[in-house]
């Protein structure tokens, strides 16, 4: 009886002592913002980034009927030899992007073994629950209708965002959003040749918007060993992006006749040329080999 | 024995207490006031977000928007919070594009846009019933709901 009572004593001690640490971490980091308020930096400014998830990636580039390419995923027996927090977690986010672009092939049902690797990958990384029996019974239900599949794989991935966030685990979400864009934009990039014709090139580098807000949402945390090392890959791309050729016009804002819509013209268009859809191509093919390559795993960090 | 039980319970009560804040707001715009009801062939956009944020201060949300599609964006809080002041400009050039002040703090405003870009959203929840030094919680759930529909072709 005494043992217990000392045990939860202790507990409730050590809980006081953390609480304690928090408290000072918080006014510590006050003291900080004070400091850049008054250099002009207010803290007022606290930007939330919002990245969109594999499937409507996908659903925004192949809008159009195209014969997907199963073979470009990364094969599920990589899976057992990501050893280290990083490749898993890396490794989670290609995974998932390989799911969702699964989801999107008539013909497969591979997808069931995908999100069993899912499941195990978000296990290491301590994600317990969000692939429970009940979501392994939806798919196999859904594995003809794919539409309902892509709503599975959106929900999964918002999940998994949500609860690393309100987990401040955001370290972990950069990693798992870095695999899962980098494989979307290496699949969306070997799907098509540059001579096909149609607009879907050009959506596959309007994804530089989203690589935009993923990196600076990455670099809010490259305090982070995972985090700096991984934007430090990721340079080649972000430099890529950054010398594309633009046609850029006024923004004009007017509002649709008859109703309160308004209609929003103008902005940025990437030049696509030849020479900047093999760049990207070789750029992401080499990003993506390296983040998935099993022998990078095993060196730490 | 029963001083154990309550001993536990607290225990359970204070780990329980450090997770309620941040995830009380979680898919807080799938709720009541962010929802659309004559969705005219729009569908949720997954970059809908929700958040706690405090009254009267300003926060940034930024976010990607395709080009030829039509959105619906709305935003919500909790009774008693309204109205929120949102202004969109264009992440790149900073230009303002639409300020909701314009139109009387309305909740909702609907847009095409012909390219892809990124969004910013600057909030304040107003809260312009709430005084701060009465206030019980100055902080509040706010969504952002965002619907999306490819823009639709227009003739026969």
């Amino acid at each position: 009886m005494k043992i217990k009572l000392l045990f939860i004593l202790g507990f409730l001690a050590f809980f006081a002592f953390t609480q304690c640490k928090s408290e000072k971490k918080a006014k510590e980091k006050q003291a900080v913002e004070s400091n850049e308020e008054a250099s002009g930096f207010s803290d007022n400014e606290k930007i939330m980034y919002s990245l969109p998830s594999p499937d409507e990636i996908f659903s925004e580039i192949f809008m159009e009927e195209m014969n997907l390419k199963p073979e470009y995923v990364n094969p599920s027996t990589n899976a057992s030899n990501y050893i280290d927090v990083k490749s898993q977690a890396i490794n989670l986010g290609v995974y998932i992007s390989d799911f969702a672009y699964l989801s999107a092939i008539e013909s497969n049902t591979d997808e069931l073994a995908y999100l069993k690797i899912i499941r195990e990958l978000m296990d290491k990384v301590n994600l317990y629950g969000i692939v429970n029996e009940e979501m392994l019974d939806r798919i196999n239900e859904n594995l003809m209708v794919k539409d309902s599949l892509n709503k599975i794989s959106q929900e999964l991935y918002y999940k998994m965002s949500n609860i690393l966030e309100n987990s401040d685990r955001n370290n972990i979400l950069v990693l798992v959003s870095t695999g899962a864009i980098v494989e979307a934009l290496y699949l969306a990039i070997n799907n098509i040749e540059f001579n096909h014709s149609g607009e879907v090139i050009q959506k596959i580098f309007d994804q530089k918007f989203v690589f935009d807000n993923y990196y600076e949402f990455a670099s809010q945390y490259s305090d982070d060993i995972y985090v700096k090392t991984v934007l430090n890959e990721l340079s080649v791309i972000k430099n890529m992006f950054e010398h594309l050729d633009f046609n850029d016009s006024k923004i004009n804002v007017t509002k649709e006749s008859g109703s309160d819509f308004l209609v929003i013209q103008g902005g940025k268009e990437i030049i696509v040329t030849e020479e900047a859809y093999l760049g990207f191509r070789e750029n992401i093919t080499n990003v993506r080999n390296l983040l998935v390559s099993i022998s990078k795993s095993i060196n730490q960090p | 024995m029963t001083n154990l039980k309550k001993i536990y319970f607290i225990c359970i009560m204070l780990i329980a207490a450090g997770n309620v804040h941040a995830q009380r707001c979680d898919d807080y715009h799938k709720t009541g006031d962010c929802k659309i009801y004559r969705a005219d062939g729009f569908e949720s956009y997954g970059q809908s977000r929700s958040a706690l944020l405090e009254i009267k201060k300003q926060t940034t949300f930024k976010a990607v928007f395709y080009g030829q599609r039509d959105y619906k964006i709305v935003l919500c809080t909790d009774y008693g919070y309204y109205p929120v002041h949102y202004v969109i400009s264009n992440a790149d050039t900073k230009e303002v594009l639409y300020d909701n002040k314009e139109d009387d703090f309305i909740e909702s405003v609907g847009f095409t846009i012909d390219k892809t870009q990124n969004l910013v959203f600057d909030i304040t929840v107003i809260a312009e019933d709430i005084k701060p030094e009465d206030a019980f919680d100055l902080r509040t759930c706010v969504g952002v709901n965002i619907y999306w529909r490819k823009v639709p072709k227009m003739g026969f």
